[in-house]
C-alpha cells in the first residue's frame, strides 16, 4: 500500500534508479534476574526508506509517518537533483519478484517467562551469585521494489538467547557470558538452546573461578572455532568491504597474502545461521562468494554501488539496519574454510603454550590492518596437552592481520559454523551476521 | 493532545502510566574515501509507555499516537504477566509545562554542510590528507508526561563532526579520528585537521619503549577504562544487586580525586532536559577527595535506597539501565614527572575485579616522538588510588571534562 503510493510519486520523477524499502518490525524482550523477571517489553518499529539516483548523484530519505510518503519521496529526490554528478553509478543485477516467508511463531510471552524462569534457577549452586537471562524475539518483514521491476518480500524472523553468570569462590570473582542464535523459535528449540548455554556456562565459570591472570607475552597458541571465527568476520571480513577504500586489503587483490591452505568465504545461503537471507536489501540474490582461495585474495564483498564504482557485479552484500538506513557493504556468514589438520595434532606439537577459547568481542582498524580480540577463558598447553586443570582468564590479543596470517601453522578440518548470537556494528548500523572457522594454530603472538 | 487524552483515560485503572515521545530530525553529510558526496535525510518518532500497576510493571515502545489506547492496553496486559517489583513510589516532582531549549545550533541548508564538508575533506596538511569527513545534524525533541501531571518538554540540536585522515606521503599507513560536537562542528573541522596533521607527524616515526614508564592519559583514552566502567560501578542497580562492590563513604580513589556526574554541563555531549523518567537533569558528586558519595539513581533504584532520582535514567523501559550524563573530574594538585602520553587505548577491563589488559595504539613522547604499539596490565581500582591529577581543566571529549591523568610506573611492553 505505501510502496504504491512510492512507487506512483517516484515514476513520474525523471531519476535513472530508485528502491524503496518499506519495514515492520516486532520485537518482544524478556529478562529475568536470578529467577525474577526483570522486564517484559514490546516493541514496534516500522517506516519507509527511499533512494534515489539521479545523473551520478544518489539521495536517501526516510520517515516512520505514512502520511509523509509524498515528502519522503520529494526529499530523496531533491537531495540526488541537486548534487552535482558524483559518479555513483548503480550496478546491472538480476531483477526478482518474489515472496519469501519463514512461518516461525515464536512462543507466547506467557511461555518465554516459564522457559527463563525455568532455566535461570541456581539455587544449588553457592557459587553463583548473580544470574540473568534474556530471550529477544524479533520479527521483521521488509517489502522492496524498485525502478527495474523487482518486487521481493521477505520475513525471517530470529531471535536470541543470552546468559550472563557472576561467580564468586573464596577470594575469586568471575562473571561469563554465553548465547545462541535462535533461528528456529520454536519452543523446544529455545529450550533446547537455553539448557546449552546453561551447561557450558556453568562449566567454563567454575574453571574460572581457578583461573589464573596471563603474564603479558609472546606464546604458540591455538584458537578454538569460536575466536577463529571472530577473527574471519573482524580481521578478514571488515577489511574485504568494497566500500572501505582505505583497507590495508585493498589493493592486494590476486596477491598471496595467506598459506596455502587458507581459504576464505562469504555466504548467506546456510539456512538456520546468522547471516542467512534470501534476498540482500538491494534486491540481489544471496550468493557464496569466495574472498580468499588457496591464500590468495580473490574478492570483495560489494554492494551494487560499489559493484558499479568497480565495473563489476554485487556479491549480494548491500545490507541496511533498517528503513532509516540506506544499504552498505555488509558481512553475512564470514568463514574459514577447513585445512587438513586435526586439532590433536596441532596441540601435540607444543611444549608450552595456550588453548584459547571463546570470544567476548573485538575490533579492528581496517586502514592500519591492526586487530584486538578477547577470549572468553584459555587453558595451558603443556608437552603436548591441554590441561584443563590449569584454567588462565580472558586474553587480549592484539597485533597486525598480516603479520597473524603469517603466522598461522595449521589450519584444522574441524570447520564449526559459530551459533553464538553475534550482531556486528559499522558505522551508525547493527545487522545480524554470522562467522565460522576451524581450530587455528599460531607461532609466538602477543598475548595479555 | 491525543496522548493527554488517552493518560487520562486510563489513569483509572492503573497506579502510574509514563509516556515519553521522542521525535528525531536528521541530516548527514557524509564524504568517505571515495570522495562521493553522500547525502541521508529522515524524521522518526517513538512512543515509550510504561504502566506501573500494584508490583507489576508492562512496557511497550510504538510508533505513531493513532495506536496509543491499543498500546497502553498492551502494557497493562504486561503489567499483569510482569510482576514482583514492588510499589514505585514517583512523587510530581519535575512539573514544566515550558519548552525548554539546549544547544544554539540551527539547521542549516544541505548545501550549507556540503560547502564545509568539502573544505575538511580538501585539507591538505603536511604530511596528513583528510581521507573522510561527515557532519550529522540532529534536532530532538522528548516530551514526558504521567498520570501524575509532570509534563516536561526540551528540544536539543546538535551538530556532530568527524573527519580521518591518514599520512601517505610516506606511506606510514599512520591513521586516526576526531569526533567534535554541538555548538560549532564548522569551526572545529579544520582546527581538528590541523591537530591530526601535527599528530601524524609524531607518529610518522614510532620508536619501541619498554619497561616502567609513567602514562598521561588524555582525550579517547580517558573513554575506555572511566567512563564505561564508572557508569557500571556507580550504578546504584548494580549496587543493589551486588555486580559493584562500591559503598558510601568507602575511600576507592586517590585524596586529590573529584568525580561529578553532570546532566547539565554546558555544550556536554550528553546534556538534555530531564531523564526518561521525567526527572531534571542534575549534577552530581560521585566521589570527593577519593571518597564515595553517590551513586547514581533512576526512580527504582532511588525508592530501594531511600533516596531522590539522581536523573540517570537511560531508557525507562529496562530498571538497570542507569547511566553516567557528562563525566567531569575536578583539577588535582599537578604532576611533575614526565611521562608518554596516551590517546588511545583499548582493551578489556573485568568487571567483577577490575583487573585489566589495554593496548595503546596511539602514543608519543613529551618531546614529540611516536611511541610504537605496547600493552599494559593492571588494576583498576588499584590504579584509582594512585591516580595523578592534572591542573588544568580540560574539554578531553564532548562528554568528559578533565585534566590530564596520570598512571605511574607501568610496565609496559611492545608489541
Amino acid at each position: 500500500m505505501n510502496l504504491d503510493k512510492t512507487r506512483k510519486y517516484l515514476e513520474n520523477k525523471k531519476t535513472d534508479y530508485w528502491d524503496a524499502r518499506e519495514e515492520t518490525r516486532e520485537q518482544t524482550e524478556i529478562k529475568s534476574e536470578k529467577g525474577e523477571i526483570q522486564k517484559i517489553e514490546e516493541k514496534e518499529k516500522r517506516g519507509i526508506g527511499i533512494r534515489t539516483v539521479k545523473d551520478g548523484s544518489i539521495g536517501f530519505s526516510y520517515t516512520e509517518d505514512k502520511d509523509k510518503i509524498k515528502e519522503t519521496c520529494e526529499e530523496s529526490y531533491k537531495v540526488a537533483d541537486s548534487l552535482e554528478d558524483q559518479g555513483v553509478k548503480i550496478s546491472n543485477e538480476e531483477t526478482h519478484k518474489d515472496k519469501y516467508k519463514i512461518k516461525n511463531r515464536a512462543p507466547r510471552i506467557e511461555e518465554l517467562k516459564e522457559i527463563i524462569q525455568r532455566i535461570d534457577q541456581f539455587k544449588n549452586h553457592p557459587e553463583i551469585k548473580h544470574s540473568e537471562v534474556r530471550i529477544r524475539i524479533k520479527d521483521p518483514e521488509t517489502k522492496f521494489i524498485n525502478s527495474e521491476g523487482s518486487e521481493i518480500t521477505q520475513k525471517i524472523p530470529f531471535g536470541s538467547i543470552e546468559l550472563k553468570l557472576r561467580g564468586k569462590k573464596n577470594s575469586s570473582e568471575s562473571e561469563i557470558r554465553k548465547s545462541r542464535r535462535l533461528m528456529n523459535l520454536k519452543r523446544k528449540n529455545i529450550e533446547e538452546k537455553a539448557e546449552e548455554i546453561k551447561k557450558e556456562g556453568m562449566k567454563e565459570l567454575k574453571k574460572l573461578l581457578k583461573a589464573e591472570k596471563i603474564k603479558q607475552g609472546k606464546r604458540k597458541i591455538i584458537i578454538d572455532n569460536q575466536l577463529a571465527g571472530l577473527f574471519a568476520h573482524e580481521a578478514m571480513g571488515h577489511a574485504l568491504e568494497a566500500d572501505l577504500e582505505n583497507s590495508f586489503l585493498a589493493d592486494k587483490k590476486e596477491e598471496k597474502i595467506a598459506l596455502e591452505n587458507f581459504n576464505l568465504v562469504s555466504d548467506p545461503t546456510i539456512e538456520g545461521t546468522g547471516g542467512f537471507y534470501k534476498y540482500d536489501n538491494e534486491g540481489v540474490k544471496g550468493k557464496k562468494t569466495k574472498l580468499v582461495e588457496k591464500g590468495v585474495l580473490k574478492n570483495f564483498m560489494h554492494s551494487r554501488k560499489t559493484a558499479g564504482r568497480h565495473g563489476t557485479e554485487s556479491t549480494g552484500n548491500g545490507r541496511a539496519q533498517n528503513y532509516s538506513h540506506p544499504p552498505i557493504v555488509r558481512m553475512n556468514n564470514t568463514i574459514i574454510e577447513s585445512g587438513n589438520a586435526s586439532k590433536e595434532e596441532m596441540i601435540e606439537e607444543i611444549d608450552k603454550g595456550i588453548y584459547v577459547k571463546g570470544s567476548q568481542g573485538g575490533n579492528v582498524h581496517t586502514t592500519e590492518g591492526e586487530f584486538r580480540f578477547i577470549s572468553t577463558i584459555g587453558y595451558r598447553i603443556e608437552n603436548g596437552e591441554i590441561r584443563k586443570e590449569k584454567p588462565v582468564k580472558s586474553i587480549l590479543l592484539s597485533g597486525k592481520i598480516l603479520e597473524l596470517l603469517e603466522k598461522i601453522e595449521m589450519i584444522g578440518k574441524d570447520l564449526k559454523i559459530n551459533k553464538t548470537g553475534g550482531m556486528c556494528g559499522k558505522g551508525p548500523q547493527f545487522k545480524r551476521v554470522g562467522d565460522g572457522s576451524p581450530h587455528i594454530k599460531l607461532e609466538d603472538f602477543m598475548v595479555s | 493532545m491525543n496522548i493527554e487524552k488517552s493518560i487520562q483515560k486510563y489513569s483509572d485503572k492503573v497506579d502510574l502510566i509514563q509516556i515519553l515521545k521522542r521525535e528525531k530530525k536528521e541530516k548527514t553529510v557524509k564524504i568517505p574515501q571515495t570522495g562521493e558526496k553522500d547525502v541521508q535525510t529522515g524524521k522518526d518518532k517513538t512512543y515509550s509507555i510504561k504502566v506501573t500497576n500494584g508490583d507489576g510493571i508492562g512496557t511497550v515502545s510504538c510508533r505513531g499516537s493513532k495506536d496509543i489506547n491499543k498500546w497502553i492496553e498492551k502494557a497493562i496486559k504486561i503489567s499483569k504477566i510482569n510482576r514482583g517489583h514492588g510499589k514505585l513510589v514517583k512523587e510530581p516532582s519535575n512539573k514544566s509545562s515550558a519548552l525548554e531549549k539546549i544547544g544554539d545550533v540551527e539547521p542549516l541548508e544541505i548545501e550549507e554542510y556540503i560547502k564545509e564538508v568539502e573544505k575538511a575533506r580538501n585539507y591538505e596538511g603536511e604530511n596528513t590528507e583528510v581521507n573522510g569527513a561527515v557532519i550529522t545534524y540532529k534536532n530532538i525533541k522528548e516530551e514526558y508526561l504521567d498520570t501524575l501531571d509532570n509534563h516536561n518538554e526540551y528540544e536539543k540540536n546538535i551538530s556532530l563532526g568527524r573527519v580521518s585522515y591518514k599520512t601517505d606521503k610516506e606511506n606510514t599507513g599512520t591513521y586516526g579520528e576526531y569526533n567534535f560536537s554541538y555548538k560549532d562542528p564548522f569551526g572545529k573541522f579544520i582546527e581538528a585537521c590541523e591537530e591530526a596533521s601535527e599528530k601524524s607527524k609524531m607518529q610518522a616515526e614510532k620508536e619501541e619503549i619498554e619497561g616502567k614508564k609513567n602514562l598521561i592519559l588524555r582525550k579517547q583514552s580517558l573513554i575506555v577504562p572511566l567512563v564505561f566502567r564508572l557508569s557500571y560501578y556507580f550504578n546504584a542497580y548494580n549496587v543493589h544487586k551486588g555486580l559493584s562492590k562500591i559503598n558510601l563513604e568507602q575511600k576507592i580513589g586517590s585524596e586529590d580525586l573529584n568525580i561529578i556526574n553532570s546532566g547539565i554541563l554546558e555544550d556536554g555531549f550528553q546534556t538534555t532536559g530531564f531523564d526518561s523518567e521525567g526527572t531534571r537533569k542534575q549534577k552530581t558528586i560521585l566521589l570527593e577527595e577519593g571518597k564515595v558519595k553517590s551513586y547514581l539513581h533512576n526512580d527504582y533504584t532511588a525508592n530501594i535506597y531511600d533516596t531522590k532520582s539522581t536523573g540517570n535514567s537511560h531508557d525507562f523501559l529496562d530498571k538497570s539501565n542507569i547511566k553516567l550524563d557528562n563525566l567531569v573530574i575536578e583539577p588535582g594538585k599537578g604532576f611533575e614527572s614526565e611521562g608518554i602520553i596516551v590517546e588511545g587505548m583499548l582493551g578489556n577491563l573485568d568487571y567483577p575485579t577490575g583487573d585489566y589488559s589495554f593496548e595503546v595504539p596511539t602514543a608519543w613522547t613529551e618531546d614529540g616522538k611516536g611511541v610504537k604499539n605496547f600493552v599494559f596490565q593492571g588494576n583498576l581500582f588499584e590504579d584509582l588510588k594512585e591516580l595523578r591529577i592534572g591542573k588544568e581543566k580540560k574539554k578531553q571529549r564532548p562528554g568528559i571534562r578533565s585534566p590530564d591523568l596520570m598512571l605511574e610506573g607501568k610496565d609496559i611492553q611492545p608489541k
